[in-house]
């Protein structure tokens, strides 16, 4: 980002993603603003930023597809948690749901902090209707501290409770360590080995220790386990992971197929074009599953649930099974379903249910499931989280089904034989004899329902004997 | 036929959940106007690193 207020530019550079090749479709943008994000000399505010920046991400770049079309996670601190939850609000204007917001201690400048030379007033932090989870991770204990976002899952630390860090760091670089450890603290969500140097500071077992709680369990269940990329974690649970603290459900969206408790701030959809899909589950029994590899069984059918919204007009949401995570490389193999989607849901997110016949795919393959909408001008893409491998359903195996005597004769009868297939009875006294000692009786075939029956005559010498099938 | 899943391992690797999305990462004030904060570019590695088998183009 460059320019001065008013006039800022923003240039995506280097641009080097081509997502037609590679199995994932995953892009990490830094978003730099640093030559105009000093409050003391350039009077930019963080949501001229976010204005500045939305455009490039609804609109393709470098002929390139535009980034909108794949879920969006915002990170951002201090200001920049701001800046995220304004370019958030923008994107919503534009009918573009965000799955992911992580303002990491949001600190917009307000009246009340000092500025000794430009005013410069960004606006409120906020977590509007178009996001779906929204977690904030914050301190109170030093100036310049986070707050507490309504609609999110606030995680607070308070006094003492950030210790090392940016603290250990000498002169200058130790300034307002307690919030810049914030965005070391999520880094270590992300990097769970230490010690952690993220260039600036570094985090050891010791702040691990210290900054985690029994339940965060040294970073591995908070922060980024929440994003897509990690699984999206447990986003509905009912749990509070600190006492008298947020649930984490609270992030969650209130809407009600999202099965969340999270108040959304009204959106203005001044804009809003773009169709979304914000969920995509596979159910099982009604639960849906989560990150992993399940197996299915060819044949089977499978029930899907998507959640959609589409502020201003009908769109048509396809169902496709993916060999892999990207939706551009090509490498579709099956269609499960399409439908048209006439009305415009407005701000209300809906969903639909469909079934999934398998029997068309085949055994030993593994994939995934993803939904395409569209409007015809614009395109989004969503994968539900498991990935799939496919096998053949177990054979079933022949067996006797009834025994009768007639005489001194016993009649059998099966099942499950391969139709017209050789089959041979074997037969001894002692069940406990390898099977090469046992001795035949007959050789007959399978009926064409895959049907058996056969009589033998009784030994009127034993006292027990077993049958054996053999084929 | 009804639907059958089975869980292949209850401990799934977290690296293997490519999740097919945009990540944006922002800063926030930066009173030198100078140099870019270096720990974005330190985040950005590290979800390569942990989160999409080290694949960087």
């Amino acid at each position: 980002m460059t320019g001065s207020a008013g006039a800022l530019v923003a240039n995506c550079s280097p641009w080097n993603v081509n997502l037609s090749a590679g199995s994932n479709s995953d892009i990490i943008i830094v978003l730099d603003w640093s030559a105009v994000a000093s409050y003391t000399t350039t009077g930019v505010n963080a949501q001229s930023v976010a204005a500045a920046v939305v455009d490039k991400i609804v609109t393709g770049q470098n002929g390139q597809r535009p980034l909108a079309e794949l879920p969006i996670h915002l990170v951002g601190h201090s200001r920049g948690g701001g800046l995220v939850c304004e370019l958030a609000r923008l994107l919503g204007e534009r009918g573009v749901v965000v799955d992911h917001l992580t303002p990491l201690d949001p600190h917009p400048l307000t009246t009340t902090d000092p500025q000794p030379t430009k005013p410069v007033i960004d606006t409120p932090v906020a977590i509007y209707e178009n996001v779906v989870f929204a977690d904030v991770y914050t301190q109170t204990n030093s100036y310049p501290t986070g707050q507490y976002v309504p609609g999110s899952y606030n995680r607070l630390w308070g006094a003492g409770g950030l210790i090392g860090g940016y603290h250990n760091n000498t002169w200058p670089y130790n300034i307002y360590a307690d919030h810049r450890n914030m965005m070391l603290l999520y880094q270590g969500t992300m990097t769970l080995t230490n010690p952690l140097n993220n260039s600036e500071a570094t985090m050891g077992a010791t702040e691990r220790a210290a900054w985690f709680n029994t339940y965060e369990a040294a970073g591995t269940n908070t922060g980024f386990v929440y994003s897509r990329l990690a699984g999206g974690g447990e986003r509905s649970s009912t749990n509070r992971p600190v006492a008298n603290g947020d649930a984490v459900r609270a992030g969650l969206n209130s809407a009600s197929m999202f099965g969340g408790g999270g108040a959304r701030s009204k959106l203005t959809w001044s804009s809003a074009v773009w169709p979304n899909v914000a969920q995509l589950e596979l159910l099982d029994n009604g639960t849906a599953l989560g990150n992993g590899t399940y197996q299915i069984t060819v044949g089977t059918t499978q029930q899907l649930r998507y959640v959609y919204l589409d502020y201003h007009g009908g769109c048509t949401v396809t169902l496709h099974v993916d060999t892999d995570r990207n939706p551009y490389n090509s490498n579709d193999v099956a269609v499960i379903s399409t439908k048209v989607i006439a009305s415009a849901t407005g701000s209300t997110y809906a969903q639909n249910t469909v079934a999934w016949d398998t029997g068309a795919l085949n055994a030993g393959m593994t994939v995934f499931v993803y939904a395409q909408v569209t409007d015809g001008t614009r395109t989004r893409f969503f994968y539900a989280e498991p990935a799939l491998r496919l096998v053949a359903a177990a054979k079933p195996q022949p067996a006797f089904v009834s025994t009768r005597r007639s005489g001194d004769s016993l009649i059998f009868t099966g099942m499950n034989g391969q139709p017209r297939a050789t089959f041979r009875v074997l037969e001894s006294t002692n069940v406990m004899l390898p099977m090469s000692q046992w001795g035949p009786v007959l050789t007959n075939v399978f009926g064409a329902s895959g049907s058996f029956a056969f009589t033998n005559h009784m030994s009127s010498n034993a006292l027990r004997e077993f049958y054996r099938l053999s084929y | 036929m009804l639907a059958f899943v089975v869980l292949l391992g209850l401990l799934v690797q977290r690296t293997t959940a490519h999740a097919d999305g945009v990540t944006v990462i922002t800063h926030g004030d930066n009173p030198s106007g100078a140099s870019s904060p270096t720990w974005m570019a330190s985040m950005r590695d590290a979800i390569a690193t942990n989160f999409l088998g080290g694949a960087q183009q």
